[in-house]
């Protein structure tokens, strides 16, 4: 990555058109170099921000792979390549028997209504739990016998008229 | 041209989650929740989106970061954290399909959780058939 780097030079050159530089000493001010910068993972990731801001989620995946070839002991950077890293999907064997959602599509039909912005937990046509709160409702359900995963639901407000 | 799929369920249309209006949803279980919950299928937003409290509850709780650019919404400017959450898609015909979400999750977020194209869609296969409301899906 090119990188103009500022900064104040051990034998400064003086520039009559720069304000900064004495013009009795010739010391002072900024130079310019050519001079690659040096490594600086704060400046690699910086670059990285920059391309997820730009949306380039495919410029950002590559980068955090270089990220972590040239940091690999650095968390940050180990972070970003990890979540950026393409996902597999993988079939898996199933915990339960299959089954629709049928029951529970027509118990909220019935009785949704009285559980109006509430977390419902249902398995089958039973409630487990509701609960104003997600994770107690989640917490109330898990205290409940049951033989397959339970459905999780917030129940919309109830529409006027 | 025929393709196969793995597994499939039900979705389900227009169904609301508090004041949020979820066109197309479906059902995932998120990182270690015992329970399936019920996302927006939204193929035009660039990453899933979890509410924090859903990440939290999922194990993988966490702070906003700075560093990270905010998602631009309808809700506007958006602050967060990205994770790399499992996400299992439990089917009613067939067999599970699991892959690890890059998932943008935030606190400031007052939507429904989104499930996203980056990281997540774009690397499965699906269909929808609006004749039986059925979701169908596969490893690519």
């Amino acid at each position: 990555m090119p990188v103009l780097l500022e900064a104040p030079s051990p034998t400064p050159v003086a520039d009559p058109a720069d304000p900064v530089v004495d013009p009795a000493t010739g010391i002072g001010g900024c130079v310019r170099t050519d001079a690659p910068a040096p490594p600086s993972v704060e400046a690699d990731l910086a670059h990285l921000t920059e391309l997820l801001a730009d949306h380039d989620i495919e410029g950002a995946r590559a980068w955090s792979q270089e990220l972590l070839r040239r940091w690999p002991d650095h968390p940050r950077a180990q972070h970003w390549a990890y979540v950026l890293a393409p996902t597999v999907a993988r079939v898996v064997p199933r915990k339960y028997p299959p089954r629709r959602r049928d029951l529970e599509r027509e118990w909220l039909k019935q009785h949704g209504h009285e559980y109006a912005g509430l977390w419902v937990v249902l398995y089958e046509d039973r409630l487990l739990a509701a609960d104003p709160e997600r994770a107690k409702a989640v917490e109330l359900a898990r205290q409940v016998p049951c033989d397959g995963e339970p459905f999780l639901h917030h129940v919309g407000p109830i529409p006027k008229g | 041209m025929i393709r196969s799929f793995t597994g499939s369920m039900r979705y389900q249309t227009e169904v609301y989650q508090g004041p949020h209006r979820l066109l197309v949803a479906v059902e995932v279980l998120i990182g270690d929740s015992s329970a399936a919950s019920t996302l927006l299928l939204d193929t035009g937003s660039e990453w899933c989106v979890l509410p924090e409290h859903i990440a939290g509850e999922a194990g993988y709780p966490g702070e906003i970061n700075p560093r990270i650019p905010p998602l631009h919404s309808r809700f506007g400017l958006i602050y967060g954290r990205i994770e790399r959450i499992p996400f299992r898609f439990v089917a009613d015909v067939g067999a599970e399909l699991v892959l690890e979400a890059t998932c943008f999750v935030s606190e400031e977020w007052p939507g429904p959780p989104v499930l996203g194209w980056k990281g997540c869609l774009e690397r499965m296969r699906f269909a929808l058939d609006p004749a039986d409301e059925t979701f169908y899906f596969a490893p690519l």
